[in-house]
């Protein structure tokens, strides 16, 4: 069951139209595509996958799921809106309460062992070794951990293990004294049995937030075997816009981790949704340095550091450096473009400017933007001449009239 | 006017696209409505001798282009986005690949109740014992594919040739001349007349073809067919009865546009648009240099064809990858390529890695190839498959004087690497040198010493049947 509701509120104007798991990631995916693969060359057998907020282009990217093989005889995937029945409410209530309101899905399936994933993060792992772990502890649920930086224990759930690996505390975003800094990837392998129970047992709870990391998990590790799985490899959460830049540099060549040719992430590619079906182009005064150039995209600029969606075209003396562009955006002649991330459909008129200047605070959204930054959101169109310092955030669809001044100073938002 | 406006009927709807009263804004509305009664054939299974090792394995209609499309992929484009609803792809030789690549015709959208694709091969039956013995001996036996009343029109086109042409519009001429028979000319506009080709004459202002004579010796006009044909389905059926007194027709331009042409109901549709006939390696090269160059002549044809990306998974390969040390120029490069070396006015297919300290030149390398470090490739064309080990020099030496005859005149100073060879590290390989397909080079092969010009050495076995990539 792979959860992908999330709406991502930090990824700013990126999930504005779409849920977290349909963000654009590395040119040509979407990031739920990381947990499909996983699934894909894990050989389960059947998927669930929870939506909710804004689902229409995650559905439209799954479809039946064929592209990562849940097809045929013996695998199936269904996505599962949230629904009105004759006790439930509409929308789902937490994670858990996602889940329970569909037990009838997974309990039809007659299994012994229930996944439970988030669509929203980029790593690879076989979940059979895992599942091996689970049934050879008898445990009832079985928690992926990864240790994390003690000064981000915050942002995760922390837990505190025995040697056998037994966890004997839970805390969910402990705000101070987290118990260890052995962090949940929010991978669970439930015992289908004890998942059912737990889950029915919660459901009329009044008090209870209907959350797994709040309420299910810690609950069952008083009373059933709960235990972690420790996965060492490369595991990132991106959920903030700087997490997310910093993920897509990973992906610029095999050596840092996230590798996509070696894991085989796959991705839609029905043709009647991809953007562009032609090779990329380098013309001759075009060059392209550690970076990932997707099809249909058209080189004449220099592009350093980058990562480029499909059918991006960089014109003639234009240059691109340290970004992340997605697919259709123009970025005209003579325009620079540095530590930027672009949204669909933008265009950079010609010699404009974007991220240069002093690193200051975003005035509107200081904790947004990070790391000096600057965001532009879907088919924003700045305009020829105009120079963008860093920390700025211009929002979707932001035309010549939005642009008050030729020059925006770092730190300023464009409505 | 729409389908629910009370003033509308099919006929009246068919009437104003012939007068052109359609605003842009409802092309494909009137397309789907004027194409609805049209059925095109694509042939696909001819035979050429003229590109060495790349059509060994694989019919010419399937031979990869600019990356990651095959030839086929032009005619398929150009009548899915026509909107003919139902099209039948003639194979016979090699069609392995081919199949695989067509498959159901999923990626030009025919699926779904009224857009379908059929493919084509040669059978037995009752009273058909035999290969195919000519185009339109292959059209006759797949007749009733068509529109099952015998009426509406039926296209002819080759799958075979690079193009992205607009059938609605050559219908609709057909149709407003009320022609038995269409043939679709060219303007020849080189210096050199070619005899590859039927030549049509014809009245400049009404456009009625006066004479038509496939591969004529004389040159009595400067309109060539380009094998494109829109026939009146009836009088294509009774056409592949036989003409009286003759045998049956097996020739498509030979046994029936000749005598139908004398016959006199039939048009020529002067086509302007873009049209390239590849006729060997030589051309194959020449036209890929024409995209490098973004000639405008050939350029659009990639604009808006699409391919079958699930063969191969070449639609989930990874975008590009540039080496922070690489220095790519004037290329295409297609997903899932890996550069941490030097690539030049070169076109890579998908897949293809070329190593740091690599060099690759002028050349045309399709997918997967390996280029090891320190070896340079220069005009050169690999099949896919290849490696290419550490220290090697393709194409970079000359060559011989001496022709090498299984390649045409105009490819003697290019080298072709047959599908999945292996050449060794440090081989030194020269121009018009051929490999054949999983060959095994190794540096001090002897062949190679004796300067042999088609290299066939290692796990080749020329006994082997051909088979399908």
């Amino acid at each position: 069951m792979i959860l992908a509701g999330g709406q991502g509120s930090r990824l700013s104007v990126l999930s504005e139209t779409r849920a977290k798991p349909a963000v654009p990631f590395a040119g040509q995916y979407r990031i739920i595509d990381f947990t499909l693969s996983n699934a894909l060359h894990s050989d389960l057998p059947y998927v669930g996958i929870l939506t909710q907020y804004r689902p229409y282009s995650l559905m439209e990217h799954l479809r039946y799921l064929e592209s990562w093989g849940f097809t045929g005889r013996g695998r199936m995937g269904s996505v599962l809106p949230p629904f009105r029945g004759q006790t439930d409410a509409s929308w789902y209530a937490g994670t858990a309460d996602a889940i329970y309101q569909n037990l009838n899905f997974i309990e039809r399936f007659d299994c012994d062992a229930v996944l439970v994933l988030s669509g929203d993060h980029i790593y690879h792992m076989d979940y059979r070794k895992m599942i091996e772990f689970h049934r050879e502890k008898k445990a009832d649920l079985t928690v992926a951990c990864q240790p994390v930086p003690w000064e981000e224990t915050s942002r995760f759930g922390v837990m505190k293990t025995l040697a056998d690996s037994r966890i004997t505390a839970f805390q969910e975003k402990p705000k101070a004294n987290p118990v260890s800094n052995l962090a949940s990837l929010g991978i669970y392998v439930f015992n289908a049995e004890a998942l059912g129970r737990r889950l029915r047992e919660d459901a009329p709870m009044a008090d209870s937030e209907h959350d797994f990391g709040n309420n299910i998990i810690p609950r069952m590790i008083q009373e059933d075997r709960v235990f972690c799985y420790e996965f060492r490899d490369y595991w990132r959460d991106v959920g903030t816009l700087y997490s997310y830049w910093e993920a897509n540099m990973e992906a610029l060549d095999g050596s840092r981790g996230l590798d996509l040719a070696g894991w085989d992430v796959r991705t839609n590619m029905n043709p009647s949704l991809a953007i562009s079906h032609r090779p990329a182009r380098i013309l001759p005064q075009g060059s392209a340095n550690n970076s990932l150039v997707s099809k249909g995209c058209i080189i004449e600029g220099t592009v350093e550091n980058s990562v480029l969606g499909p059918g991006v075209i960089v014109r003639a003396g234009s240059r691109v450096d340290r970004s992340v562009i997605l697919d259709d955006c123009v970025i005209d002649t003579g325009a620079v473009v540095e530590n930027v991330i672009m949204d669909k459909r933008g265009i950079i008129g010609r010699n404009a400017r974007i991220g240069i200047g002093p690193i200051v605070p975003n005035q509107t959204n200081p904790d947004l933007l990070s790391g000096g930054l600057t965001v532009i959101g879907k088919a924003a169109r700045v305009p020829a001449g105009v120079s963008i310092g860093r920390h700025c955030l211009i929002c979707s669809g932001a035309q010549e009239a939005h642009f008050a001044n030729e020059i925006i100073e770092s730190g300023c938002t464009v409505q | 006017m729409q389908v629910g406006d009370p003033t509308y009927s099919f006929d009246k709807a068919v009437e104003l696209w012939a007068l052109g009263g359609y605003s842009e804004a409802t092309r494909g509305f009137k397309r789907a409505f004027v194409m609805q009664s049209v059925s095109a054939f694509v042939l696909a299974g001819g035979r050429n001798e003229g590109f060495g090792v790349l059509t060994r394995n694989r019919a010419k209609a399937a031979l990869p282009f600019a990356g990651h499309y095959r030839l086929i992929d032009f005619a398929l484009s150009s009548l899915a986005d026509s909107g003919v609803p139902r099209v039948g792809v003639i194979i016979q030789y090699l069609p392995g690949s081919l199949l695989d690549h067509v498959g159901t015709g999923l990626s030009w959208d025919y699926n779904g109740l009224q857009r379908r694709l059929k493919v084509m091969p040669p059978f037995v039956g009752v009273r058909d014992t035999q290969w195919y013995q000519g185009s339109a001996d292959a059209l006759r036996k797949n007749l009733n594919f068509s529109h099952p009343e015998r009426h509406g029109d039926i296209i002819i086109c080759s799958g075979e040739h690079v193009y992205a042409m607009d059938f609605a519009d050559a219908v609709r001429f057909h149709r407003e001349k009320q022609a038995d028979l269409t043939i679709v000319a060219v303007e020849e506009t080189s210096d050199k007349p070619s005899h590859r080709f039927g030549r049509v004459e014809f009245d400049p202002e009404n456009k009625r073809v006066r004479r038509f004579v496939e591969k004529p010796s004389e040159i009595f006009s400067e309109w060539i067919s380009n094998g494109m044909y829109i026939f009146k389905a009836d009088v294509l059926v009774r056409a592949m009865g036989g003409f009286e007194g003759e045998l049956l027709p097996m020739n498509l331009p030979k046994d029936v546009v000749e005598p139908l042409a004398a016959q006199g109901h039939t048009f020529a549709y002067p086509y302007r648009g873009l049209w390239h006939y590849l006729q060997d390696l030589g051309e194959y090269y020449e036209s890929h240099q024409a995209l490098l160059r973004g000639d405008q002549s050939i350029l659009p044809v990639i604009q808006d064809t699409r391919t079958n990306l699930m063969d191969r998974r070449l639609g989930s390969r990874a975008p590009a990858c540039f080496g922070a040390n690489s220095e790519v120029s004037g290329s295409i490069v297609s997903p899932g390529c890996i550069i941490h070396g030097r690539v030049i006015n070169s076109v890579l297919s998908p897949g293809v890695y070329v190593a740091a300290g690599a060099e690759v030149h002028d050349s045309i390398l399709l997918h997967d190839t390996r280029v090891e470090a320190g070896t340079i490739v220069n005009r050169t064309i690999s099949d896919k498959d290849v490696v290419i080990s550490p220290g090697c020099g393709i194409g970079v030496d000359a060559g011989r004087n001496q022709p090498n005859m299984e390649l045409p005149g105009n490819a003697q100073d290019l080298t072709i690497l047959g599908k999945g060879c292996l050449i060794g590290a440090g081989v030194q390989i020269s121009r018009g040198v051929q490999v054949y397909s999983s060959a095994m080079i190794e540096a001090g092969d002897p062949a190679l010493k004796a300067g042999q010009q088609n290299l066939a050495t290692g796990a080749e076995v020329s006994t082997l049947l051909p088979q399908a990539e």
